[in-house]
């Protein structure tokens, strides 16, 4: 684009200022935002130097001792911390590929109803765990999971199930009980961006393809999935991006003593071990290492899809 | 009609101006009015603003508290409050953190000028002055409980038991058990008659808490049974004085390959360790649970949500239990100052010296009176003997939580420096409740056929009725480790573990049971715990030094 070339100062092009005048409105609207990101998440960045530091909070910065790279090796010869990366990247991709296959399904579906008000009603009610917390999805899971819940319940009449199970207590179970949750909770939220992008699909298409005889699943597999691959591409990249942010909330509150080893995730590593335990340093540490990995992976994806003639987030 | 309200009208002006009489009787303060904001970490409802025995703090003491209520896990408030530096004016230690984090101002210079209550409540006893103390020689915590004055009364008891159902003593005609085995069976007996309570929920044998910072009651049981002393972790032989933890020793092993015997038989709530605070009241609360090993204060609320229901015989009672006969019970003890728990003035306060004389304004018995017994006429009265007594309807009003709420300040007298023990030299009781008269008209008679049947006279009498003086170095589990140190590391690490593989030992199939301890074990020896016996054993070792003969 015109502005990263524009960027080496003897590049810049005589229109880039032109440009830049035309649209001197759109620049002044973007002023606040561009304040916000600078004081938010730039000039807090300076704090990252806590994690070199032996951190304590009544000492002034000049004051506190320098110890390098010791909390980086502190947490990469942890073999709590490596199980919670596993566990994060786990839990990140598994929420992903369910999420991914589960709201295109959705929107491929909702987008065969022809029927108007059911399409909106089937759409409205499925956004609407979106706005739910996280405290109160994870009481409703848990007391749906308890010995005397419904999973329980269905699985003993149907005779699977000669005893209860406490669902919660079995670690490998975590990640697809939180995977599920999620699919439930984001599901319609995430099918509204997918059902957009299909509106935009040009109609003439389906009906050529209709001369051609396809019927409603060669329709959808050859006309729809291709026309909304530039958006399914575009978040693929955004959420890969996410991976090691894999949640904080969720896992804080259906997390407990028999399911920690899988439950975990590096935020709650670093609140525990961090907050908890006032070591600021190795929480900022964390969070650092964490940060870096995203933009990595960000880089890295976007990469690879321009690489592949696909769209380009930077 | 007039009649009716010509006599109401006169009751209503009689008590006001009882009211007003008791009011006007109370110290006012010479100082100028003040607002101090307050954090605790106790769970407890925002007082409302027509509380009346804050109103009356605000009028007569010139003093308005603005209440912060940690809300979810208590440390993570703390941590932020800390890391932002963001401290109300009276901070509620109950953990080293505030202190380590330099939050508090040393108190002994403003006890010393301006506090002559507070020096005299905490100093009458040279060695609670000694142990309010830190490592660098100043007092910061003004204890919340156990400095005890003018001699020890108590007749409810707080502290941990082995504690059982009413219902199930009742219906095996209250006898006199020792031995764990005895206290399983007699939950084993009575769950098999009751499957269900009355309101269709299943009856569980015996639950435990594991819950965050709760979580001790799934490793404590097993020094108690053993006859120790409540050193928590660890337990300290008496004769060498050598500490050692618990959490691997051969009773902890003998508690939890009988719990797993137990939980084969279905007697154990699976769910105890999945289950957060909440869900382990509610529990409690619906009389479902038959067992527990806990503190009173720790389940007190669901107790008197029982009591609010009148169902008397499905709330605990306590038992001093061990292993078997050969051993002593040894669960009661007499009060300890309860060390580094209690208010602390911030160093963000305006006013400490304003602060410090409102703290020892209050510790006035008249106004000790105002927070917890209520206002003289219109709560209680005095007999003709000077002991308080109170109305069938005035005893009523005690287990009314809502009233309570609006009427005395509990929120602030739970962590304030408080007289315990008696008011004055053979003196009354501080606890209305424990002077003689109220003591036995406040008795429910479900619980007044309990002493009968024991031939005590109240539940501390009977889990110990001359508890043991306690040991120089006691308790144990009050030299907390810092943050950020080896031995802080090793025993949050420790605690982990515990929580992670002490489930999978209690609910494995007893075949398994040897394998399942072994790798708890094993699990235990990668947290380095050695570090923290050597910190705790530093910690003893000074403690015999200065209040004890060692050997």
């Amino acid at each position: 684009m015109e502005l990263r070339m524009a960027l080496k100062p003897s590049h810049i092009r005589p229109d880039f200022w032109k440009t830049l005048g035309t649209q001197r409105q759109l620049v002044w609207m973007s002023v606040p935002i561009v304040l916000y990101i600078i004081l938010f998440t730039y000039i807090p960045l300076a704090g990252w130097t806590m994690a070199f530091q032996n951190f304590k909070p009544f000492k002034a910065w000049n004051q506190q001792q320098w110890v390098g790279f010791q909390w980086f090796q502190t947490l990469f010869f942890d073999a709590q911390f490596a199980m919670t990366m596993r566990n994060t990247i786990a839990m990140s991709l598994i929420n992903l590929v369910l999420g991914f296959f589960f709201a295109i399904s959705l929107a491929l579906l909702l987008n065969e109803v022809k029927t108007q008000s059911i399409k909106k009603i089937t759409q409205t009610v499925s956004y609407l765990p979106h706005f739910l917390s996280w405290v109160v999805v994870a009481s409703l899971v848990s007391t749906m999971l308890s010995s005397d819940g419904i999973f329980n319940v269905i699985f003993m009449k149907l005779g699977i199930l000669k005893e209860p199970i406490v669902w919660l207590g079995v670690p490998k179970a975590f990640w697809w009980i939180l995977g599920f949750s999620n699919v439930w909770k984001e599901i319609g939220w995430n099918t509204i961006i997918y059902l957009a992008a299909m509106a935009a699909i040009d109609p003439t298409l389906y009906e050529a393809s209709e001369i051609d005889g396809c019927n409603r699943l060669s329709k959808m597999w050859h006309i729809t999935l291709p026309g909304i691959k530039s958006t399914i591409v575009v978040l693929l990249i955004m959420n890969l991006g996410w991976i090691m942010e894999s949640g904080f909330e969720a896992q804080y509150l259906l997390k407990n003593g028999m399911n920690q080893d899988y439950s975990w995730s590096i935020d709650i590593y670093v609140v525990n071990y961090g907050l908890r335990n006032g070591n600021y340093a190795l929480a900022t540490a964390g969070g650092m290492f964490k940060s870096v990995v995203n933009i990595f992976l960000l880089l890295t994806a976007n990469l690879i899809s321009s690489k592949l003639g696909e769209e380009k987030l930077i | 009609m007039k009649r009716m309200l010509f006599a109401a009208l006169a009751i209503f002006a009689m008590s006001a101006s009882m009211m007003a009489q008791t009011v006007d009787k109370l110290p006012v303060t010479k100082l100028k009015p003040i607002t101090i904001s307050v954090f605790t970490v106790n769970q407890s409802p925002i007082p409302p603003d027509d509380n009346r025995a804050y109103n009356l703090m605000k009028d007569k003491l010139g003093v308005t508290l603005k209440w912060d209520i940690a809300v979810g896990e208590a440390d993570q408030k703390i941590g932020v409050m800390i890391a932002g530096q963001d401290y109300t004016d009276i901070l509620h230690i109950n953990s080293p953190k505030f202190i380590d984090a330099g939050a508090c101002i040393p108190l002994e210079d403003l006890i010393e000028k301006y506090a002559p209550n507070l020096k005299r409540h905490y100093q009458a006893d040279p060695t609670v002055w000694a142990k309010m103390h830190e490592k660098d020689g100043h007092v910061y915590t003004l204890l919340d409980a156990g400095v005890v004055d003018y001699g020890v009364t108590g007749t409810v008891y707080m502290g941990p038991a082995m504690w059982i159902q009413k219902a199930v003593m009742k219906e095996a005609g209250y006898p006199k058990i020792k031995t764990i085995d005895e206290y399983f069976d007699l939950i084993a007996k009575y769950k098999a008659k009751h499957p269900t309570t009355k309101d269709g929920k299943p009856t569980i044998g015996f639950s435990i808490l594991t819950y965050d910072w709760h979580r001790f009651d799934l490793c404590n049981p097993p020094p108690f049974l053993a006859g120790n002393a409540n050193d928590g972790d660890g337990i300290v032989d008496p004769k060498t004085y050598q500490y050692r933890i618990q959490y691997y020793g051969p009773e902890a092993k003998r508690w939890y390959k009988l719990l797993n015997t137990m939980n084969s038989k279905g007697l154990v709530d699976q769910e105890s360790f999945v289950d957060n605070y909440d869900q382990y009241m509610a529990k409690l609360s619906n009389g479902q649970v038959l067992g527990v090993h806990d503190q009173f204060w720790q389940f007190q609320d669901a107790s008197k949500s029982l009591i609010s229901q009148k169902r008397i015989m499905e709330t605990m009672m306590p038992l001093p239990i061990v292993f078997d006969k050969t051993i002593t019970p040894h669960w009661r003890d007499q009060p300890l100052p309860n060390l580094q728990r209690g208010w602390a003035i911030s160093v963000k306060a305006k006013d400490p010296v304003r602060i410090i004389q409102f703290l020892d304004e209050q510790l006035d018995p008249a106004w000790q009176k105002v927070w917890t017994w209520g206002l003289e006429g219109v709560d209680y009265s005095f007999d003709k003997d000077g002991q308080p007594v109170c109305t069938p309807e005035q005893r009523t009003r005690w287990d009314d939580v809502t009233w309570k709420l609006h009427n005395l300040a509990e929120a602030w007298f739970a962590e304030a420096p408080k007289y315990e023990g008696r008011f004055s030299k053979n003196g009354l009781a501080t606890t209305l409740r424990d002077n003689p008269k109220e003591y036995l008209a406040s008795q429910y008679p479900e619980d007044v056929e309990i002493f009968k049947a024991y031939g005590v006279s109240s539940w501390a009498e009977l889990m110990d009725p001359n508890p043991p003086t306690n040991s120089p170095w006691y308790p144990a589990w009050q030299i907390s480790p810092s943050d950020g140190t080896p031995e802080k590391l090793a025993f949050t690490k420790a605690q982990d573990t515990y929580a992670k593989d002490l489930p999978k030992v209690i609910l494995a199939k007893p075949a398994d049971f040897e394998k399942e301890w072994a790798a708890y074990v094993a699990d235990l020896n990668k947290c380095n715990l050695p570090v923290f016996e050597k910190f705790i054993q530093a910690g003893l070792d000074e403690r015999m030094k200065l209040y004890g003969k060692k050997k």
